[in-house]
């Protein structure tokens, strides 16, 4: 824009000042260019290729794709995906907004629960896991002591094949819907006071003020949100490995994990995994580039 | 503070009664209760957790009992004393500090040629940074992990730091932030002669400082929180950080959960403390940058 | 004791006559159970690194390894540096180190056949006997498929069996037994687990390998000795085998949640039996370092339950060198001198191990405590059917087969298949597995 208005002014910009913008960007495009657009294309070369130890490479075609493709459990682990996403991101959303309604309303200890909210998105994957293994456990967790307590049973959390979709669901909202919260509250304070003090003047009732003129005026926060929680959502991984291990029989074994352990398991299987990983990016930016188009054709209406 | 008033009004009749304090409403108290449930939900596991670190093995296996039955710091001394904490902890803190710093430098530059330069490549290149958010790390693991063996840097703090140090989300924040301050002082630090750099480091900096420090954050969280990486990277136990000697122990035949815990404990601290210092920031940068 | 005192003879008698047919003996290798570096050696190794990627199973073996290397380094100059990674992801980290050009000098691995086409071959270095001085049946997975030379060196034998509180035990009334099958034992488990109120009556390790005991013991088998598949053989056997563990964790008798809540992660109960909360602990002498560091309470090893057979399973690490090393015959050396006689002897003393080296074998270990319990193991060891050795001569296709039936049992075990289709599955991937050597 500078530069634009600086040549109208005449052709004045010198070719160092030319250069100017590029240094800006090199350090860390040099980064970028080395450790993520160069293994992304090895990567994508080498689904072609097959190899059992990760050193010597034989050129095999599409041979890798057909193969996953033809793999009996991938399509348990596309529904495990589909389903993990699915409940995941329509819940985030859901109360990430609820919760950033009400605590933006709220006077007292706002600041305490606003922290509240961003906590578990600072605990490391690891951790969450461990949590959550002990919370859940079917045994000896809290969880269950206190269901059985109320006169409930001792359902199996991680032994379950539905309920470990459950628990994973809702502990994957637990670390990151706080988060999303925080950010929807920056929105949400973003609106301007007046439109709303109008609303409430024309004798709108709170229900009508938050689905007429709330949430409309939220909507591209709302899109940065769905964005990241569809994201999230595909590649949830570490903890969900340290919760379950994708167990049980499977349940809970998501696409990235599927695709970590054709590549890092034994034998290795270097070629496979970058195949899954070339269908996993193509399925991510689909869905991403769908939420764009059906986000901003919604915001023209 | 009228927005408040729209939503403490429970029913319509409570309209008109806009002004005057009253006693708390029911839509006050269910909303505080709401919170304080939601409160319970986060805080109740983590607490449990960090109840369950002063068990003793033995304990851990059996019976759950809220209170530990024997409350003892055994787990904590002996994390400190035969499993080399402070080395793991010294390491994080390095790997977490220097990444940051590297990450505001480079993301803040690059973000600033995207927000007030205009050159050839530019949209081509700021899409390109926007489609890397979407390639998972775990896909491209081992491509990256052959590229840092070939340079060299496995086993080095460089290797730990560097290869995550140029995040795409990044550069978006402070991009989308940067947009908004105003071309004309630029320009006119300009026409005073400032150079370009300098007009980057003095100007536009000072000014990006609430995406800088949504940046800081998430660098600092990621970092710190990291594990699949350095787990590969940092072969030697010199160079493990926290969550790698933690997933080191998870991962052992016998595992030693009560250490884990201890030390998952004492990892958790810097970074709760860090957010009680900096809640306010946080919160205020996230709502100043693009992302609203 | 005397059993395998007698096998040993008669195995190391073999070799021997098997090594005097054996022409072109390079006869210029000093004896190397106590093969000491020579002057131009140790001037040229001084100051070189060398990378000893390394798991532990206890506390006691990584204090012990740390021991040695400080040892050895003052002996030869050299430094060794130990990369010391978690047993779960052993083999994912040193393939992708091997993808990178990055691998380590020396090893220590449970599942040495993946990697023996980058291993060293160690009789260049030691000679065509070398051989003949560790047990032969752990010889067995690491010999070069084609020309059966030494490309590892057993490090350790484990044998699979049973664990049993012994409090436990004697607050139902129940003596410590010196011989049962499974019938009895799990009526025991049962008894304990009643008399004490713990949570379970029974658990083993998650772990094919686990599990491939009890099929021994009813008589069933997967891969003999020729690479090929005898499970249609022993079919019915193994399913009963099957059924009874499995019958077990679906009845919560077993902590089926460190089974099936883990998915594809190992998992072993072995905390489960430290906390007191299951009277019978199905695992290995690995376990017993970190059960007697832990448990308050009296524990011991007991016989393997007898039906058709007896003894255990047999499983051990083992130590390779790799032939991308820059210091290949530092890293030789290294290796050899980790088995030799007095280090070895010193580390089976310090972690329960069993020594695989046929001199320490027949003079036996006197460990400082638990000697009973070794006892028994080293018993289970002798009376290991010779059958159970049979699935060693795939050595890079034995975790994936030990992997599927431990899977197949989680679907068994969550009531989605029997256990008479789990075993027509795993004969169905055992023969596919087999089809992939003939390729």
């Amino acid at each position: 824009m500078l530069i634009k208005k600086a040549s109208r002014r005449g052709s004045s910009v010198s070719w160092s000042r030319r250069l100017v913008p590029y240094l800006f960007v090199a350090p860390n495009f040099a980064i970028f260019l080395t450790f993520i657009i160069w293994p992304a294309i090895r990567g994508f070369w080498i689904s072609f290729f097959d190899s059992t130890d990760g050193v010597h490479f034989k050129y095999v075609g599409n041979a890798n794709f057909k193969e996953i493709l033809h793999d009996p459990t991938i399509s348990q682990v596309a529904r495990n995906t589909i389903t993990y996403v699915f409940f995941y991101v329509l819940l985030a959303i859901t109360i990430s907004i609820a919760l950033a309604l009400v605590v933006n309303e709220q006077k007292f200890a706002k600041g305490f629960f606003r922290a509240i909210l961003f906590m578990p998105v600072m605990l490391s994957p690891v951790v969450v896991g461990l949590i959550w293994s002990d919370i859940v456990d079917r045994k000896h967790g809290p969880l269950n002591a206190a269901i059985k307590m109320l006169g409930g049973g001792a359902p199996g959390w991680l032994v379950d094949t539905n309920l470990g979709m459950v628990t994973v669901v809702f502990v994957g909202l637990w670390v990151h819907v706080g988060f999303y919260s925080i950010i929807l509250l920056a929105g949400l304070q973003g609106i301007d006071r007046s439109v709303l003090e109008a609303a409430s003047i024309d004798g709108a009732s709170r229900m009508q003020t938050i689905r007429q003129i709330i949430l409309p005026l939220l909507k591209p926060t709302t899109l940065v949100i769905i964005i990241l929680a569809t994201i999230h959502g595909f590649q949830s991984f570490d903890f969900i490995y340290t919760l379950t291990g994708g167990g049980p029989l499977g349940a809970t074994t998501l696409i990235v994990q599927y695709i970590y352990e054709r590549a890092f398991g034994v034998p290795i299987r270097y070629g496979l995994g970058s195949a899954a990983g070339v269908i996993l990016f193509l399925v991510i930016f689909a869905f991403t580039a769908l939420n764009f188009i059906v986000g901003r054709r919604r915001n023209a209406v | 503070m009228k927005l408040l008033r729209i939503f403490d009004a429970n029913a319509k009749n409570n309209w008109t009664s806009t002004s005057g304090r009253r006693t708390p409403e029911t839509a006050e108290i269910l909303r505080t209760a709401l919170l304080i449930g939601m409160t319970f939900v986060v805080l109740a596991p983590v607490i449990w957790f960090t109840l369950s670190s002063f068990k003793g093995l033995a304990e851990l296996g059996g019976r759950p009992h809220f209170l530990p039955q024997s409350f003892s710091l055994d787990n904590y001394s002996e994390a400190l004393k035969s499993y080399n904490y402070k080395r793991y902890f010294f390491n994080s803190v390095f790997v977490t500090t220097v990444a940051t710093i590297l990450t505001l430098v480079i993301n803040s530059m690059a973000a600033y040629a995207f927000a007030k330069y205009n050159f050839r490549g530019r949209d081509g290149l700021f899409v390109l940074t926007l489609a890397m958010i979407m390639i998972p790390l775990q896909v491209i693991l081992i491509p990256i992990y052959l590229v840092v063996a070939q340079l060299g840097m496995v086993n080095t703090y460089w290797g730990l730091i560097i290869p995550a140090a140029a995040t795409p989300t990044g550069v978006f924040v402070i991009r989308q932030y940067m947009l908004t301050i105003p071309d004309e002082l630029i320009e006119s630090a300009r026409i005073d002669g400032a150079g370009e750099f300098r007009i980057y480091a003095r100007i536009v900096l000072p000014l990006a400082r609430p995406a800088l420090a949504v940046v800081a954050i998430f660098s600092i969280l990621w970092r710190w929180n990291d594990f699949i990486w350095p787990l590969l990277v940092a072969q030697d136990e010199k160079f493990y950080t926290l969550p790698v000697a933690l997933a080191q122990l998870n991962g052992r035949l016998a595992v030693p959960t009560n250490i884990i815990i201890a030390m998952s404990v004492m990892s958790i601290i810097p970074v709760l403390f860090m957010f009680v210092f900096m809640q306010r920031q946080i919160v205020q940068g996230i709502s100043q940058t693009g992302m609203k | 004791m005397k059993n395998i005192r007698k096998k040993i003879a008669i195995s190391s008698a073999l070799a021997l006559v098997a090594s005097l047919v054996v022409t072109g003996l390079p006869s210029a290798h000093a004896d190397t159970s106590t093969l000491k570096p020579t002057a131009a050696q140790l001037a040229a190794w001084k100051g070189k690194t060398i990378t000893y990627y390394f798991y532990h199973d206890s506390q006691a073996e990584l204090d012990t390894t740390n021991a040695m290397i400080t040892d050895f380094q003052n002996l030869t100059g050299a430094t060794v540096k130990l990369d010391d990674v978690p047993y779960t992801t052993l083999d994912q980290q040193l393939q992708a180190r091997i993808a990178a050009g990055n691998t380590p000098d020396v090893a220590r691995l449970n599942n040495p056949g993946l990697y023996q086409n980058v291993a060293l071959d160690l009789e260049t270095y030691f000679g065509r006997t070398y051989k003949s001085e560790f047990l032969k049946g752990s010889t067995l997975q690491v010999q070069d498929p084609k020309t059966s030379h030494l490309i590892g060196l057993p490090y350790d034998l484990s044998v699979n069996g049973p664990i049993i509180n012994v409090d436990l035990f004697k607050k139902a009334g129940i003596a410590i037994p010196t011989s049962w099958n499974w019938a009895t034992l799990i009526a025991d488990a049962k008894k304990a687990q009643a008399a004490g109120g713990t949570d379970y009556a029974f658990a083993m390790d998650k772990s094919g390998h686990r599990f491939s005991t009890v099929m021994s013991q009813f008589g069933a088998f997967m891969v003999d000795k020729n690479q090929k598949n005898v499970l249609p053989t022993s079919q019915h056997r193994a399913a009963k085998a099957l059924k009874l563990i499995t019958d077990l964790y679906a009845a919560d008798l077993a902590p089926r949640d460190l089974w099936v809540g883990t998915g594809t992660k190992y998992s072993s109960p072995v905390n489960v039996f430290i906390a007191g909360a299951v009277p019978v602990f199905f695992s290995g002498n690995f376990n017993l370092a970190t059960i007697n560091a832990s448990a308050k309470f009296n524990f011991a090893v007991v016989p393997n339950p007898k039906e058709l057979n007896g003894g255990g399973w047999p499983g051990g690490k083992f130590l390779m060198a790799f032939k991308a090393s820059k210091n290949a015959d530092l890293a030789a050396y290294f290796t050899n001198w980790l088995a030799q006689p007095a280090q070895m002897e010193r580390m089976d003393k310090a972690a329960f191990w069993l020594p695989t080296r046929n001199d320490l074998v027949a003079k036996g270990i006197t460990y400082s405590s638990r000697q009973t319990d070794m006892n028994t193991y080293l018993a289970d060891a002798a009376a290991t059917p010779a059958a159970a050795y049979g699935i060693q001569s795939v050595p890079t296709l034995a975790g994936n087969i030990y992997n599927n039936i431990r899977d197949l049992m989680t679907l068994v075990m969550t009531k989605k298949i029997t256990a008479d289709q789990a075993i027509a599955q795993q004969i169905t991937y055992i023969d596919t597995q087999l089809a992939t050597l003939k390729k």
